[in-house]
């Protein structure tokens, strides 16, 4: 077999650079046709950047590429999809407004012409075709696409993808919006295409995912790639020791068993919001870190929004039984009752981007940094100041637009705002997500040195591992409901964990 | 990770030398100082080629017409700032400037007209933001929804005669003393809450997101109210202005003035959606430099109709140096 | 079969709703003004042929204005330009074809024409600038005042008593040409590529042109639609007007604030059919029935004006407290799906506790 299929893209010591950060720095494979290939590693870790560049989304900095044996220097995603390189990406990839069958042959209208007019039926009957070709029948292809659900708009993005029978499939990160239906006809059609002898690439970081169903993996750490892998030498604890680089020791997460007082500080009676949650229960206490997980869509994030105020609780209340069992009714009364937020949507909900460090760590102590009707200057800068140095943000100087710093450092000013506010309870919504390794570790050790300092914590994560390396106790939901409870002091075992969220 | 790279990517596609323009562009002390230039600039080119530019008249005329938009402008800033966009101030003004018209021939009370005047503005301006924070109509659109019922009314109100005319003495002893004095006054006013209080502070950082802002405990509500009262007090104030400048109102007192006051601000470096790069003199600066250049353009000899055309061009290229240039259309959804 | 008898007896019945829905509102908007016309001047509101006339007139200015609104509007881009490309049309294009010796068709398409040339100077404008379209608009308004008011000795647009000009103010004309409006921006905004590309960019800019589609020339076309559509608007006025006279100082862009009452209400109307074109011209329609009808009952022009604005302020709190009544109404429903949970949590606590 090996000798018959070559490979149908060769990457050559292909780099790219943010600024100063290197996303990816001489890489080198090569795709094979016929196979499943596998591109691991952690978040940052340049996976997607290498497969975004392939597909035209973004030039390369430097080194080449070779498809089907002639220089490949896609400059749109456009090229790429018509020399046979489709992509399927993390987010959302459809249009809402218009139908599920304008959504498949976006950009391509012209040929469904019949004269001057487009022919609308003769659209819909491709686009039905292209949705069975993925094994598809449940979706109407005249409806508007905002009928359908997230896992059913990936799945069109797939027939839009398939239906041009491209030499190379990407998908990137799609399966954690997929549920099992969704997975199972992704893997299929994956499969298939690889049996005809076309090439697919799937970028994840999910372990069990690319063992099950890769042919081959590169494992990618640190923009550099790391390994390459035949199946026939897949062991999950040399993969896992390659894509973390380093044993996962107590100084990553945390390693004591401290515990937490009994005292409640946080109280969910029965909360109802209008999607995910119904009579939800939620205690926390003084001194814990909460872990609360689950898949993306099991409702967690909107419990941590109804925590802050920021969802309709339509019934039941969060009340804080220290501070004379207040409820919370709006993020305002949150705020000023000592609790923190950090949104799971940085850039949109959290930082303004285009002002500076200055003013967003700011933001949260325009009451305590002021003297009488005005702001004192001095207390204002020694409240930005001290974050700054504690948190070390790396940045020119602090009227710097954090719209140009690193997610890393975009998350320390986040953090930066409620230390500095010195909040009693913070709530973190994926309190990690796009940060590298480096300010990972100095957030788990701020979120312990938080804890230590008595503070409470419900902390948000779509990661199983940090949960269990941070959490004193672990709450996984499912469908909106609490599905397991797990003691820190009894020991996580991840396999009950996945059990709960599945 | 991969959208973080995406978003990158297109903000830095134009490299190098585009790229070090940015760097400079974005630079907190020459984005400020860049419309005082533009104002210095107009300035030193008039000085230079005409005879007269610094003589007395010369520079009160300048004044004279930069005060109105420029008052008109520093009221508006802090509703600018918040995002919002609110194009009835003309009409409205035009509103006050009717009223204390006819208070002041009814009573021949200078204090009671300017009192009612203000007092009007006030309540004008309450209504529109009632209108966007309690019965959730977009701010902008109330804006352009109550210019129209202000300049109706102001229309019913002025009947066949089109005009209410005031005494020229009383205009002209205001126009000297009065004049600077309030306008000082309510710079300083504005300025100061701007920057000093939390209120600026609160409006700017909702301004640039609005959900941040909330995360952080700031009220829209109460924030916009501020705002719109200022502006109020302004829009009254100019009331006055317009009223003693003219010894009068007439039919189109206050036309056009929403969008040139939107004008003025942005030719003074503020965006008028808001944001982190908003401040209260944006309007003040723009005010001067079109004044300056109107004056200017007219004594070397150019018609009015020039005139505009030229501030348009100029307009546009300032515009078009101080923004930064998207790799897709800016667009925004009004309603 | 049975089955599929009956879907498409259901698809028959609510688009027949949807039909009612969207001719509803002029037919309301009429009996209403009918019925108080009469019976506060005891006139109907359409007793003459002049009335016709008037009402027609007014129609298609409002319709061809609101139209062209709509050629932008929905995609983020409020043209504050639009008042000034009128004016651009009408004077240069007008007078072009007066010159020419040509009558109100001529007069018609060369505005229409020079309408388009200032629509894409906007259009080319922005997509090179990228300054935000309503800032934009404010620049160009300047320039473009500018050029209309010196152009032709300062004179405007003169139709009064010139030959050939009575078409324009023809019922059966203007008729026509609403008709031909209709079908040709139906096509170019529904069943063309254009506007397959055009609904496409509306829903993610980002997307479309990564999928290949040219967002910069889709967006210069929409200018130049909506230019074209700008000047017809401003002949078929200034026939009704007799002239047009030249304005600085921005005032020409207060007809955009004005028709944009119609293109709201056309596109709420529109969202039931989905039609915007249909839904403006019936929004246009009902709008001109009231006015004629406010007219009819004795208010003067400033009353008419303030009674409109009123209406739009209310229809504005309307339609954005609209979803408010919707979202209770949900409310309600989980409130009561709550109770339900929660009174089996109780039953469970209580069985554990025997």
């Amino acid at each position: 077999m090996e000798s018959k299929v070559g490979a149908i893209l060769q990457v050559r010591n292909l780099s790219k650079n943010f600024g100063v950060t290197h996303a990816l720095k001489n890489v080198n494979f090569d795709i094979q046709c016929g196979k499943i290939c596998g591109l691991i590693g952690e978040n940052g870790s340049g996976k997607s950047t290498a497969s975004s560049i392939i597909a035209g989304m973004q030039p390369a900095t430097s080194g080449e590429m070779f498809y089907k044996d002639k220089p490949w220097k896609p400059s749109s995603v456009l090229e790429a999809s018509k020399a046979g390189i489709a992509m399927i990406v993390q987010e959302a990839g459809t249009i809402p407004t218009v139908s599920v069958a304008e959504n498949i042959f976006i950009g391509k209208y012209k040929q469904f012409r019949k004269g001057p007019i487009v022919d609308k039926n003769l659209m819909y009957k491709e686009a039905q075709k292209a949705l069975e070709i993925i094994g598809v029948t449940h979706i109407d292809p005249t409806f508007p696409t905002h009928l359908y659900d997230m896992q059913d708009r990936k799945l069109i993005e797939l027939a839009r993808a398939m239906y041009d029978d491209p030499d190379i499939l990407i998908i990137d990160e799609t399966t954690t919006a997929l549920s099992h239906y969704g997975r199972e006809i992704l893997y299929k059609i994956m499969h298939r295409h690889a049996e005809r002898g076309k090439a697919v690439i799937i970028i994840s970081h999910d372990l069990d995912e690319v063992m099950e169903h890769c042919d081959m993996l590169i494992i990618l750490r640190d923009a550099e790639i790391i390994d390459v892998l035949e199946r026939k030498d897949f062991n999950p604890d040399d993969i896992k020791f390659k894509m973390i680089g380093r044993e996962i020791k107590g100084s990553y997460y945390r390693d004591d068993f401290d515990g937490y007082s009994d005292e409640v500080v946080l109280k969910a009676e029965r909360i109802t919001t209008m999607k995910d949650l119904l009579a939800f229960d939620l205690e926390l206490h003084k001194g814990e870190i909460l872990g609360i997980g689950g898949l993306s869509d099991c409702g967690m994030h909107t419990l941590g929004r109804a925590l802050y105020g920021l969802e309709d609780i339509v019934r039941g209340s969060v009340k804080l039984p220290g501070k004379n069992n207040i409820s919370i009714t709006s993020p305002k009364v949150a705020f000023n009752n000592g609790l923190g937020y950090v949104s799971k949507d940085r850039d949109t909900e959290s930082l303004d981007l285009n002002a500076s460090i200055f003013a967003n760590i700011a933001s949260t102590g325009y009451k305590i940094n002021s003297k009488g009707p005005f702001i004192s200057a001095k207390k204002e800068k020694e409240y930005v100041m001290t974050q700054v140095n504690n948190l070390a943000i790396k940045c020119q100087n602090v009227f710097q637009p954090v719209r140009n710093l690193s997610g890393g450092n975009k998350q320390k000013v986040v953090f930066g705002k409620w230390t500095a506010e010195d909040a009693d309870i913070l709530i973190l919504d994926c309190p990690t997500r796009g940060v590298d390794i480096g300010v990972k570790a100095a957030m788990y050790q701020l979120i312990y040195q938080m804890k230590k300092a008595g503070k409470s914590i419900v902390m948000i994560s779509e990661e199983l591992q940090e949960l269990c390396g941070m959490s004193d106790r672990l709450l996984i939901l499912k469908n909106g409901k609490v599905s397991g409870e797990f003691m820190r002091t009894e020991g996580f075992d991840n396999t009950k964990l996945i059990n709960c969220m599945i | 990770m991969h959208s973080n790279n995406f978003t990158k990517m297109r903000s830095m596609s134009g490299l190098s030398l585009s790229d070090k323009f940015a760097v400079i562009k974005n630079n907190r002390f020459v984005f400020t100082a860049l419309p005082f230039f533009l104002l210095l600039v107009v300035i030193v080119f008039f000085g230079a080629t005409t005879d007269n530019f610094f003589g007395a008249t010369v520079l009160t005329g300048i004044f004279n017409q930069a005060v109105i938009f420029a008052t008109l402008a520093i009221s508006v800033s802090l509703i600018y700032t918040a995002g919002n966009l609110d194009i009835s101030i003309g009409s409205a003004m035009a509103l006050c400037s009717i009223l204390a018209a006819n208070i002041y021939i009814s009573t021949g009370s200078v204090v009671l007209m300017i009192i009612s005047s203000i007092a009007l503005g006030i309540v004008l301006m309450s209504i529109n933001s009632t209108l966007s924070t309690v019965l959730n109509v977009k701010a902008a659109t109330v804006g352009i929804v109550m210019m129209q019922i202000y300049s109706a009314i102001r229309e019913t109100l002025l009947g066949n005669d089109a005009k209410i005319v005031v005494s020229y003495k009383m205009s002209e002893s205001l126009e000297s003393g009065f004049r600077p004095i309030a306008f000082i006054l309510f710079f300083l006013l504005v300025f100061i809450v701007y920057t000093k209080t939390p209120v600026g502070r609160k409006t700017r950082f909702y301004g640039g997101n609005a959900n941040a802002a909330i995360q952080a405990g700031i009220s829209k509500v109460s924030l916009q109210y501020i705002g719109f009262i200022i502006c109020g007090l302004g829009v009254g104030l100019t009331g006055i202005f317009s009223l003693i400048r003219t010894s009068g109102v007439t039919i189109t007192t206050g036309d056009g003035m929403g969008m040139n006051v939107m004008l003025a601000t942005v030719l003074g470096g503020m965006s008028i959606f808001g944001g982190a790069k908003s401040n209260s003199y944006a309007g003040l600066i723009g005010a001067l430099t079109v004044a300056a250049l109107n004056k200017g353009l007219l004594m070397i000899g150019v018609s009015a109709a020039i005139v505009q055309g030229v501030r348009g061009l100029i307009f546009l290229l300032i515009i078009y140096l101080s923004s930064e240039r998207q790799a897709t259309l800016p667009s925004r959804q009004q309603f | 079969m049975n089955n599929v008898a009956a879907k498409g007896h259901r698809a028959f019945y609510v688009k027949l709703k949807m039909l009612l829905q969207t001719v509803a509102l002029p037919i309301v908007v009429y009996i209403l003004m009918e019925i108080l016309a009469r019976t506060l001047s005891g006139k109907g509101v359409l007793s003459s042929s002049a009335d016709v006339k008037n009402l027609l007139r007014t129609l298609i200015l409002t319709f061809c204005f609101a139209l062209a609104l709509n050629a932008n509007f929905p995609l983020g881009r409020m043209d504050l330009s639009a008042g000034a490309q009128l004016y651009m049309g009408c004077i240069i294009g007008g007078n072009i074809a007066i010159q020419l010796g040509l009558g109100g068709t001529g007069v018609l398409i060369f505005s229409m024409i020079v309408g388009s040339i200032s629509g894409m100077v906007v259009g080319t404008a922005f997509v090179t600038l990228r300054i935000l379209p309503m800032v934009l608009g404010l620049g160009m308004t300047l320039i473009f005042e500018t050029i209309s008011f010196s152009a032709f000795n300062q004179q405007g647009l003169m139709l009064y008593g010139k030959k050939g000009m009575d078409v324009l103010s023809d019922t059966g004309y203007i008729l026509i040409f609403a008709a031909i409006m209709i079908i040709a921006v139906t096509y170019f905004f529904s069943f063309s590529t254009f506007g397959f590309r055009r609904k496409a960019i509306q829903g993610s800019q980002r997307l479309a042109s990564d999928f290949g589609i040219n967002i910069y020339w889709n967006c210069i076309q929409c200018y130049l639609i909506a230019g074209a559509l700008f000047a017809a608007s401003g002949v078929f006025k200034t026939a009704y007007q007799g002239a047009l006279i030249p304005v600085l100082g921005m005032s020409s862009n207060g007809a955009v604030f004005t028709y944009m009452f119609p293109m709201m209400i056309g596109i709420w109307v529109g969202s039931f059919t989905n039609s915007p074109v249909l839904g403006i011209f019936i929004g246009s329609v009902s709008l001109s029935i009231f006015r004629i009808g406010l007219t009819k009952i004795g208010l003067d022009e400033t009353w008419q004006s303030l009674v409109v604005f009123f209406l739009w302020l209310f229809f504005m709190v309307y339609r954005f407290n609209s979803p408010k009544i919707a979202y209770h109404k949900k409310r309600k429903a989980r409130i009561a799906e709550a109770i339900i949970a929660e009174q089996e949590l109780d039953a469970a606590l209580a069985g554990k506790g025997a």
